[in-house]
């Protein structure tokens, strides 16, 4: 296939980075391992498991980025527009909107999503004491579902909003009353 | 005999049979929903079982487990979307079926065939796991290790599409594990100073996270794609069902499929207790098998019945297959058995040779668990499937945000630790980023279970062995092991590098 070429490439470029990664990773926990208690029998002590796993974690991702680099060394003997006709073709297969405004304008149209839900997420681990079970919930609920519903309009949001409100008493009852969990009152 | 006498009359108290119940059908649900997995299922509803004393708890999660794996042929069969991948097979025909109007019947073959499917691997599983736990406490603390990590280097290897990226992962989910108090000498590793870490990362908010909030934020991210493409069908995970035809088939028919079935669950009960070789496989390898020695092996694919019957027969299969390894040497042999083996360490118990000496009366209501469940999933199964597989029409907007609060509030329900939710929150975006990077997500969950307990085993067997490596390679059976574990390892590379080779190669013919 030849979309294939490009992701592959894509995709091999990626695999160098995360490799990178992983071995500085495994650095960091070699070093950390070192502030940790020598005991007489090197071998049974806390670093050693840590250490050997390092270890692993290096050899590994060595191979990954090996294997990356050699998917890198494939020949192009494409023309320019061939290339062009390429790309296009692999953003349109990305499903992404507007392919003439560059790979970063639609990177952040596929993720911005995500990236919302991730954050309300951390919010909702931030306030949900001073918040309270029933507002975070209901909120958290309200905005995921907004963020995955396709059609917004009056008639929706507003089954989402009934829907927020079922869910929350539904999940109260269900924590709090039969599994007799405490659950803080907050701002309520 | 007395044991198994107790183990009936405690299984078959109602409140007992109830939690039973009160698994299988969330789990049927929950594995109907396509994307949302029997590892997904017992996650999610394992902080439910806290609540309840052992053997509940236990007999709950069975039904979860046992529901779970069936659940997938619902929608399989119904939209040809299987609900697990261990249903794969089964959309194969029974789709097809469905399509004719037979679908009632293929379901109903699918839910016999769970059945007994479920049945015979249970019955294989009880008379085997006393033997191999049996073998396995002779074994010497160097032995062990050398099988733990055998075991662990295979399931990692095959777990996704790049063996190296399943390695990985695999490593990553041991060095998770590494963080908090040391099992051996009291010091905190890898805490950072944060009191708080001390116990490091717990299992429960790991596979939360890892397992469901990632799948959450990919279904969000699906939703953009879904979205532009404009089509009102993509809100639902599955498109509103055909007419399904009330169809049951005759007792001739079933008649004619018992051998298929038989054999396909002893298949699946085999491929169960491999590591790494899960449902799917065995679905797989029994269809193949039925197709092979079938009368009409040109019907398969086009709406055979014997090619639900096998499928389903051996995807059911796998439950007590799966189980022997898992209860009696504490080595998981896929994700879902990991998730189960976590919860039963979170309920206390800690699966391996030692369970079957020390907590004969869990394991056995267990065992007897095990075939209630399967009665009660085939008794919820032919009754109310077409019912169930309704969860899978639920709109997204409806059932992604139930699935991220279930994981926060369950998390933090255990108890009632804005910790434990932070940690799932975590984990999720990890298994998220990982998961956008093709790194496969299980092998983490696996590690982080028995992470431990191979590092307990290792360093018992060094301080054994006065710190010499060499007790790992000392008894013909740990060499054998270790041999094994590097030739696995060695072998995947090889076959990693030329898989990328041919695609290169592949790719330049094509190119000229």
């Amino acid at each position: 296939m030849i979309s294939n070429y490009l992701k592959i490439r894509r995709r091999a470029k990626e695999d160098i980075i995360i490799g990178v990664v992983f071995i500085i990773l495994a650095i960091v926990v070699f070093i950390t391992s070192f502030e940790l208690p020598e005991p007489p029998i090197a071998t049974s002590g806390p670093a050693f498991w840590p250490r050997v796993l390092a270890l692993l974690m290096s050899g590994m991702s060595i191979v990954l980025i090996g294997n990356a680099v050699v998917m890198l060394k494939m020949k192009e003997a494409k023309t320019d527009n061939e290339t062009l006709q390429e790309e296009k073709a692999l953003i349109e297969e990305d499903e992404v909107k507007e392919p003439e405004k560059g790979y970063l304008f639609n990177w952040w149209l596929k993720y911005k999503k995500p990236l919302i839900a991730i954050f309300a997420t951390f919010l909702f681990y931030l306030f949900f004491r001073v918040l309270g079970f029933i507002i975070s919930v209901f909120t958290l609920g309200a905005v995921i579902a907004l963020l995955v519903e396709s059609d917004i309009n009056r008639k929706t949001v507003a089954k989402i909003i009934i829907q927020s409100v079922i869910v929350t008493v539904g999940m109260y009852y269900l924590f709090a009353v039969i599994l007799s969990v405490r659950m803080p009152g907050g701002l309520l | 005999m007395d044991i198994v006498l107790d183990a009936f009359m405690v299984v078959l108290q109602p409140s007992n049979l109830f939690f039973i119940v009160l698994g299988v059908i969330p789990g049927i649900m929950v594995g109907a929903i396509p994307g949302l997995t029997a590892t997904l299922a017992i996650a999610l509803l394992l902080p439910f079982t806290f609540a309840l004393d052992t053997v509940p708890a236990l007999l709950m999660l069975i039904g979860i487990f046992v529901g779970g794996i069936y659940g997938g042929c619902i929608t399989a069969i119904m939209v040809n979307a299987p609900g697990t991948p261990g249903a794969a097979a089964t959309a194969l025909d029974g789709y097809p079926l469905c399509r004719q109007g037979f679908g009632g019947k293929a379901l109903a073959v699918a839910t016999i065939g769970s059945f007994v499917g479920g049945i015979i691997s249970a019955t294989i599983m009880i008379f085997a796991s006393p033997l191999v736990a049996n073998f396995a406490l002779r074994f010497s603390s160097g032995e062990y290790t050398m099988l733990a990590v055998f075991g662990l280097t295979v399931i990692f290897s095959v777990s996704g599409k790049s063996i190296t990226k399943g390695l990985i992962s695999g490593v990553l989910g041991l060095l998770v594990a590494t963080v908090g108090m040391d099992q051996i000498m009291p010091t905190a590793r890898f805490t950072f100073g944060i009191s708080r870490m001390m116990i490091g990362f717990p299992l429960l908010p790991v596979f939360i996270g890892l397992f469901a909030v990632a799948e959450v934020f990919r279904l969000i991210e699906q939703s953009v794609t879904d979205n532009r493409k404009g089509q009102e069908s993509e809100d639902r995970i599955a498109e509103k069902t055909a007419n399904m035809g009330k169809l049951f088939p005759t007792w001739a028919e079933l008649n004619a499929l018992k051998i298929t079935i038989i054999k396909s669950s002893i298949i699946g009960s085999f491929i169960g207790a491999l590591p790494g070789a899960g449902a799917n496989m065995a679905a797989f390898v029994a269809y193949g098998e039925a197709k092979r020695s079938s009368k009409t092996p040109e019907m398969f694919g086009k709406g055979c019945i014997e090619g639900v019957a096998a499928a389903e027969s051996g995807n059911n299969a796998i439950t007590g297959g799966a189980l022997i390894p898992m209860l009696s040497l504490g080595i998981p042999g896929d994700a879902v058995t990991a998730v189960l083996l976590g919860a039963l360490t979170i309920q206390g118990l800690m699966p391996g040779p030692s369970l079957f000496r020390d907590s004969l009366d869990v394991i056995y209501p267990m065992f007897i668990g095990l075939y209630f469940a399967n009665i009660v999933m085939v008794i919820v199964g032919l009754s109310g499937a077409k019912y169930i597989s309704k969860i899978a029409t639920l709109k997204k907007s409806t059932l992604v945000p139930l699935i991220l609060l279930f994981s926060l509030v369950g998390a933090y329900a255990q108890q009632a630790s804005t910790y434990f939710m932070l940690m799932t929150f975590l984990f999720g975006v990890l298994g998220y980023v990982l998961i956008k990077y093709e790194f496969p997500v299980a092998p983490i969950g696996l590690a982080v279970i028995l992470g431990p307990i191979v590092e307990r085993s290792l360093r018992t067997a060094l301080l054994r062995s006065e710190g010499s490596l060499l007790i790992f390679v000392s008894s013909p059976i740990s060499a054998t092991l270790f041999a094994l574990t590097l030739f696995t390892i060695a072998f995947t590379v090889y076959r990693q590098v030329k898989k990328s080779k041919e695609a290169l190669e592949g790719n330049a013919e094509q190119m000229e």
